[in-house]
């Protein structure tokens, strides 16, 4: 826990991780005996039906679940044991997919002809998954190629270092999957973000390094876009509307190793971070259980504790040890009871610290007014609700301890809907 | 299932920066000690026994309201401490019990819990008990009369009293130094120059207070006052007078930077402190009260809503660019 400086009276600072050179890499851990997958669709009896227990898939294979050609790539080889609802992050309905292992791994032949045969076509086909959660849809269906790639080196929130890590010692894989990128999308320009400590520092041509400042949350992507691309990314717009598509270097690099090296992109890096804060990196298959890594690395939870599937700023606690790293977890930080501020039901004292340390100039402390009466329109059209970057910098200083962040979460979430629902009724 | 571990879940973020509202209160309390400290030195047991009943008494109008709201007792996040002690700070030490007592249920009932409690009042609660006392029974607040039986080595001449009465060239009071020092009579916590600008400055440099306000406000007083000592020397007092006498430092640290009562974006804090600064000497200099700071404050209070407006434009606001 990063606590407030005896003497502060600016916006709060905090830094982002550093990786040690050399970095030591990714530790890896066996096999589990079981991964679960969450796929965004809410389980239903039509689901079962292309997607069934007791068949038996190869690590790579596709499993297609619904009718439009969506699916995810088995992650290890082995045979469907269940399927089950499960309600993901703001009550997203999804289907928990369970897969047991076996020890001989076999690697889908689609998979393996993949380089051979690579065009844009069958990559948009194959390239559905990769760690990182890259939206690769949108690379490839875009009526114009995007501007520019970014490819994020620096992780997007505290403690974590995967890209970084990734960035330092997987370097070669990043260049090549850069190259990969380009010749699939088209796109002329890549950038790389990096800290200023980074050993990376190039101009190579076409590919620039764009150095980022060490204080969170400098490398969020609109950040980036403001202060090193200058371009401003309208409020409520991502940074692909922008024509700006931003792709994490592990995504980057396993693409290479897909492409170049018949690899499945199956392994997701993950820093875990104790409950002492300090941090390792692990690359686990994907699907793999919280308590599988917890165990692994001697890591004991007990009762009133906290899991954080991402990082302390942006992450999401979970419930439950059994929940799977999938391909956009960054970490999994374990929090002690005592570690924990609970947050509380106190008015908002308008003290001021939020607005200090928004990056996103937003009025937090009348837009908090305005979301606990559920005033959600007039909370965008007043008070900057979809500007937020989603930082969690408001919550984090908070003086009364009001959930902020979940709050403009909820409000954004609430807006979305009431507005798809006016869509849909007109 | 009943072995299960639960675990805590809940939004990010995780980390919590530690501050809280008790934090917040205690430091303030802390801040004002150099100040009260001195009241109490120059003014003994009847000081102790008035910021006591004040903070006692705010308390238990505190818990009082949260029985009667039906809400949870919040007495534990010491704003009502703070609102009693800040309140008692600006008293004469001679108040009676039953102004104390009635000062501080104005301050928590009319001037907070009515509105919602913390964080909701729109006016500073000490500052409505002292408004609402002044004009109700003003000379309890009459400091030359509530404090003639005390002779403490220094003029015993209420300095902002004696200004509107005689004019500038006759305050027999006129040592900036020793004013600034203490050496006047006032409040209990009001007096000590010194010590509300040392708690001032630790407060700015912990982030608790927000220096624009204070600073403009400081400057607001400062440069208005020297406008009217420029115009008429005889009649109108050097700034410096005006800074060390009165209100006016207890204000700029303690009272018009209470957090619900203003304003949190830039200009507008800076608009807040300056015409709050103006006000105060318009009201000094041509007004019907020896001391503005209270109503110029509260007056500030009511424009606060208004002047938040001026907000900076948050990003991809604007449509400049992209």
């Amino acid at each position: 826990m990063i606590k407030k400086p005896f003497f502060s009276m600016g916006a709060p600072r905090l830094k982002y991780p550093v990786v040690k050179r050399p970095d030591p890499g990714f530790d890896s851990i066996p096999l589990p005996e079981r991964v679960t997958v969450y796929i965004k669709r809410p389980f239903s009896p039509a689901l079962e039906g292309l997607i069934k227990a007791g068949e038996r898939v190869k690590t790579g294979s596709r499993l297609f679940f619904d009718d439009e050609g969506s699916c995810f790539l088995s992650p290890v080889t082995g045979t469907i044991a269940a399927l089950d609802a499960h309600t993901g992050y703001m009550g997203i309905r999804c289907t928990s997919v369970t897969i047991e292992t076996v020890a001989e791994e076999e690697v889908h032949e689609d998979i393996k002809a993949l380089s051979g045969t690579l065009s844009s076509e069958n990559a948009a086909l194959f390239l559905v998954d990769l760690p990182g959660s890259p939206d690769f849809k949108s690379f490839m269906e875009r009526k114009e190629p995007y501007e520019a790639i970014v490819v994020e080196g620096v992780d997007d929130d505290l403690l974590v270092r995967v890209n970084q890590a990734v960035l330092e010692g997987e370097l070669k894989d990043v260049l090549e999957g850069i190259q990969i990128l380009k010749r699939l999308t088209g796109v002329e320009q890549v950038y790389i973000t990096a800290l200023p400590y980074s050993s990376l520092k190039m101009k190579s041509g076409d590919v620039t390094v764009i150095e980022v400042s060490d204080l969170y949350p400098s490398a969020l992507p609109e950040m980036v876009m403001k202060n090193k691309l200058k371009r401003v990314v309208p409020a409520g717009n991502r940074c692909s509307d922008s024509g700006f598509g931003f792709i994490k270097a592990e995504a980057v690099a396993s693409l290479a190793r897909l492409i170049n090296k018949g690899e499945a992109p199956v392994y997701k890096a993950v820093t875990v971070i104790d409950k002492k804060g300090s941090a390792r990196n692990l690359r686990v298959r994907i699907g793999t259980r919280v308590c599988d890594i917890l165990t692994h690395l001697g890591i004991s939870t007990s009762h009133g504790e906290r899991i954080i599937a991402g990082g302390p700023m942006r992450g999401k606690s979970i419930y439950s040890e059994d929940m799977p790293v999938l391909w956009d977890t960054d970490a999994i930080m374990v929090q002690a009871g005592r570690e924990i501020t609970p947050c509380q039901d106190t008015p908002c004292i308008n003290c001021g610290e939020c607005v200090r340390a928004c990056p996103a100039n937003i009025p937090v402390n009348m837009l908090i007014r305005l979301l606990e009466n559920r005033l959600y329109e007039m909370a965008v059209s007043e008070y900057d609700l979809l500007s937020c970057i989603e930082c969690g910098l408001c919550a984090y200083v908070c003086v009364a301890r009001i959930p902020l962040f979940q709050y403009i979460m909820l409000g954004k979430n609430e807006y979305l809907k009431l507005k798809s629902e006016e869509g849909s009724n007109v | 299932m009943f072995k299960q571990k639960l675990f805590i879940s809940s939004h990010a973020p995780f980390f919590h920066n530690g501050a809280s509202i008790r934090g917040r209160s205690f430091n303030t309390m802390l801040a004002a000690l150099p100040a009260v400290l001195m009241g109490i030195y120059q003014y003994g047991l009847p000081a102790i026994a008035v910021i006591s009943l004040s903070i006692s008494s705010a308390l238990i109008w505190e818990l009082l309201m949260n029985l009667a709201m039906k809400r949870d007792i919040s007495i534990g996040d010491g704003n009502a401490a703070v609102i009693g002690l800040i309140f008692s700070m600006m008293m004469p030490a001679t108040t009676p019990w039953w102004a104390v007592i009635t000062g501080t249920l104005i301050a928590i009932v009319i001037g907070k819990q009515i509105w919602g409690g913390i964080g909701c009042n729109p006016l500073n609660p000490a500052l409505v008990a002292i408004a609402i006392i002044t004009i109700a029974w003003k000379d309890i607040v009459d400091f030359d009369q509530a404090l003639v039986d005390y002779n403490l080595g220094f003029n015993m001449i209420y300095p902002l009293g004696e200004l509107k009465r005689f004019g500038a060239s006759l305050v027999t009071n006129n040592d900036i130094k020793g004013l600034f020092m203490g050496m006047q009579v006032g409040g209990i916590g009001s007096a000590f120059g010194l010590g509300l600008v040392i708690g001032g400055v630790y407060l700015l440099l912990r982030g608790m207070i927000r220096w624009e306000i204070s600073i403009s406000f400081l400057a607001g007083i400062y440069l208005t006052a020297l406008f009217f000592h420029q115009a008429d020397p005889l009649k109108y007092a050097d700034p410096l007078f005006h800074i060390v006498t009165g209100f006016t430092l207890l204000a700029a640290f303690f009272l018009i930077t209470e957090d619900s009562s203003s304003p949190v974006n830039f200009i507008p804090m800076i608009l807040f402190g300056i015409i709050a600064g103006v006000m105060t000497v318009l009201i000094r200099n041509i007004g019907a009260y020896a001391d503005g700071t209270v109503f110029a404050v509260l007056l500030m209070n009511v424009a606060n809503p208004l002047l938040d407006k001026i907000k900076p434009v948050a990003l991809g606001k604007g449509g400049v660019h992209a």
